[in-house]
């Protein structure tokens, strides 16, 4: 049974779903399918909002795994606050939906995607609009469908979603906390956040954050986008979140488990052949084998030596500007141009596609966080222009003595004008990587073509 | 004061019908031959496609099963360059229709880069698409692939004939970036 003892819950009511597999989603009437995925449902057609912006955020959707079978009632949905019939239309609440697993075999490590699996009824329910995740998480429910659902039924949804989406999964409870003020309002459910949910979270963070690529035996490999790009590749490890920011390394290992002939597969690390660009021959042989053997070579930290290949979902790019040898990113939020001359869309679309760019790599919005960021090319030294707004989101992760030194389109998108910054502040790359006091490009070859000193 | 009004060709470019730096990369008819034997292979009949209203489907495909029968109106293109006109043919169609067929734009495997510009960054067609549950598949000819990117078929069973079932997934990645823009919307 879920119990929280930093909070004292109030009076609940107790639900049984069925537990026998084939009897899973009887009496659930809302249709589940991807069909729905998506769904905008505006204010005026709301039966019932959840989280979201009217409520700054302080709402939850949490998922964890029982240590012990005991510590699970199966098919227990414990409901605190008002029934769905029992809301007036056009309502707004903060809540907190808490789904708790057991397997024999289920880890800390399948929370990622248990969360997707487990939420799919909000996600591709009938009737459902469900945006973001874990506190930022919005719901709605429409007016159309309203008399289909009460949270008995979407309790039962939840837990045979993450049954039948994940085998692992054998026992399961929830528990649904709508913030009704009778209940406690939103104060309750930020207590249950603050003193329970995020330190959690922020556990499952740390940990994820101090998985070092050394530290795993295995990476793995993402094809999800070859719908698109016929020949990309993604490499996952613990220092490299795929370019969408829609998995983790953790989550790519717990999809491998449970889906091993999925998009998303093992890739053997084999030799190290460089640890400091990044290169491994299993991960060469295995983009090699995925890529329709277009691709021969891989350094995961470099975006100007054999880069990963882009598909065309990356939230930020890293790209070479010659007149200053120096690496410029830019996030697809900035509409303005490049150093280069490009804005991100023109230079997304000549990035994505599957071919391998020499000289500009996708990112996620995380991946700059990754100690290894760049490193094959300098790392943060070789850092020398990212829209302001981008450099303000990633501060915590930018070396302080470099931070002020990074020019921004304050200083210009002109490349004399960065130049002369450049000098001016003192950037690193003026010592380190200018000859002279004077940038020297480097010839970057064409997409998919060879270094001429690894011919 | 006076107003900046943006030039004819950065309009096209920039904003809504904007054109896409594409090239077709396979024929209508090569498309068609591909999504033809896919639908086959599922199962269905194709039937001779006749005017609905204003428009004519490239093609129409029926199956029963039991009690539920199928069908599914077709129309496709080569790139997104056509792909508004492709979702107004199915519009179109829909106006005329009282019964709900499932109403399906196919298009080649085209730039991801370009679709999420289309259905969300420059455009916004990714909200009148879900509102009025059209579809939209991507057909490979050159693979003979073909996978449902956007909503998905009343017929549950093309999950076992997509190469991608997963891929439908996408509209969840498209939705959450359309948070801003509902955002926008209902709070300015």
């Amino acid at each position: 049974m879920i119990r929280i003892p930093a909070v004292p819950l109030p009076k609940s009511r107790v639900f049984q779903a069925p537990i026998e597999l084939d009897e899973l989603f009887d009496g659930v009437q809302i249709e589940i399918s991807p069909r729905w995925m998506g769904q905008k449902i505006r204010k005026d057609d709301m039966y019932m909002e959840l989280g979201g912006p009217k409520h700054g955020y302080q709402s939850f959707i949490h998922v964890d795994v029982a240590k012990e079978e005991g510590e699970v009632e199966d098919g227990r949905i414990e409901l605190i606050g008002p029934d769905i019939p029992e809301v007036e239309p056009g309502s707004s609440f903060p809540f907190g939906i808490w789904l708790r697993c057991w397997g024999p075999q289920l880890t800390d490590d399948h929370v990622d995607p248990l969360i997707r699996a487990g939420f799919m009824p909000f996600e591709q329910g009938e009737g459902w609009m469900l945006v973001n995740t874990r506190d930022t998480i919005w719901i709605r429910m429409n007016l159309e469908t309203a008399h289909k659902n009460n949270w008995q039924r979407m309790g039962q949804g939840l837990l045979g979603m993450a049954k039948i989406n994940f085998p692992l999964v054998e026992k399961g409870e929830v528990l649904i906390v709508i913030g009704a003020p009778e209940v406690g309002g939103r104060d309750l459910v930020q207590r249950i956040l603050d003193t329970t949910i995020r330190p959690e979270w922020e556990a499952y963070d740390a940990r994820l954050m101090g998985l070092e690529d050394e530290d795993v035996d295995v990476f793995y490999g993402c094809t999800l986008c070859q719908t698109f790009a016929p020949n990309h590749v993604c490499c996952i490890t613990p220092q490299r979140n795929p370019y969408c920011g829609i998995m983790s390394y953790l989550g790519a290992k717990a999809t491998v488990e449970i889906d091993p002939y999925g998009y998303s597969f093992v890739m053997p690390k084999g030799e190290c052949l460089d640890p400091f660009m990044g290169r491994y021959k299993g991960v060469d042989q295995t983009v090699y084998e995925r890529s329709s053997r277009s691709v021969t070579k891989v350094n995961l930290y470099s975006a100007l030596r054999y880069p990963q290949t882009n598909c065309g979902c990356f939230e930020a790019a890293a790209f070479y500007i010659p007149e200053l040898d120096g690496i410029g990113l830019v996030d697809r939020r900035y509409p303005g141009d490049t150093p280069i001359g490009l804005n991100f869309s023109k230079l997304a679309g000549f990035m994505s596609g599957g071919n391998q760019n020499h000289g500009t790599m996708g990112l996620s919005i995380r991946t700059p966080k990754s100690k290894k960021f760049l490193q094959g090319d300098g790392g943060w030294t070789r850092i020398v222009w990212m829209p302001k707004e981008y450099k303000v989101l990633l501060a915590e992760c930018i070396p302080e003595e470099i931070y002020d030194k990074i020019a921004t389109e304050e200083v210009g998108t002109d490349v004399k004008a960065i130049q002369e910054y450049l000098r001016k502040v003192n950037h690193p790359i003026v010592t380190k990587f200018w000859v002279n006091g004077e940038a020297v490009p480097i010839k970057i070859p064409k997409s998919n073509e060879e270094w001429p000193d690894e011919k | 004061m006076k107003s900046e009004v943006p030039s004819p060709e950065k309009e096209q470019n920039e904003g809504w019908h904007r054109s896409y730096d594409e090239k077709p990369a396979f024929s209508r008819s090569d498309l068609l031959r591909t999504l033809e034997k896919f639908l086959q292979y599922a199962g269905y009949e194709l039937a001779r496609s006749v005017p609905i209203g204003f428009m004519r489907p490239d093609l129409t495909a029926r199956r029963s099963e039991g009690q539920k029968n199928f069908e599914m109106i077709f129309v496709v293109r080569e790139g997104v360059n056509q792909a508004v006109e492709g979702f107004r043919e199915l519009a179109a169609a829909k106006c005329f229709r009282k019964d709900v067929p499932d109403y399906v734009l196919a298009l080649p495997p085209v730039s991801e880069h370009h679709l999420i510009e289309f259905l969300i960054e420059k455009e916004d067609w990714f909200f009148p698409i879900k509102d009025h549950q059209l579809q939209l598949w991507l057909v490979n000819p050159e693979r003979d692939k073909v996978d449902c990117l956007l909503g998905w078929p009343r017929d549950d069973q093309f999950k076992h004939y997509f190469s991608n079932p997963k891929l439908a997934g996408f509209a969840t990645y498209i939705a959450n970036k359309a948070t801003d823009k509902i955002l926008a919307e209902e709070f300015g």
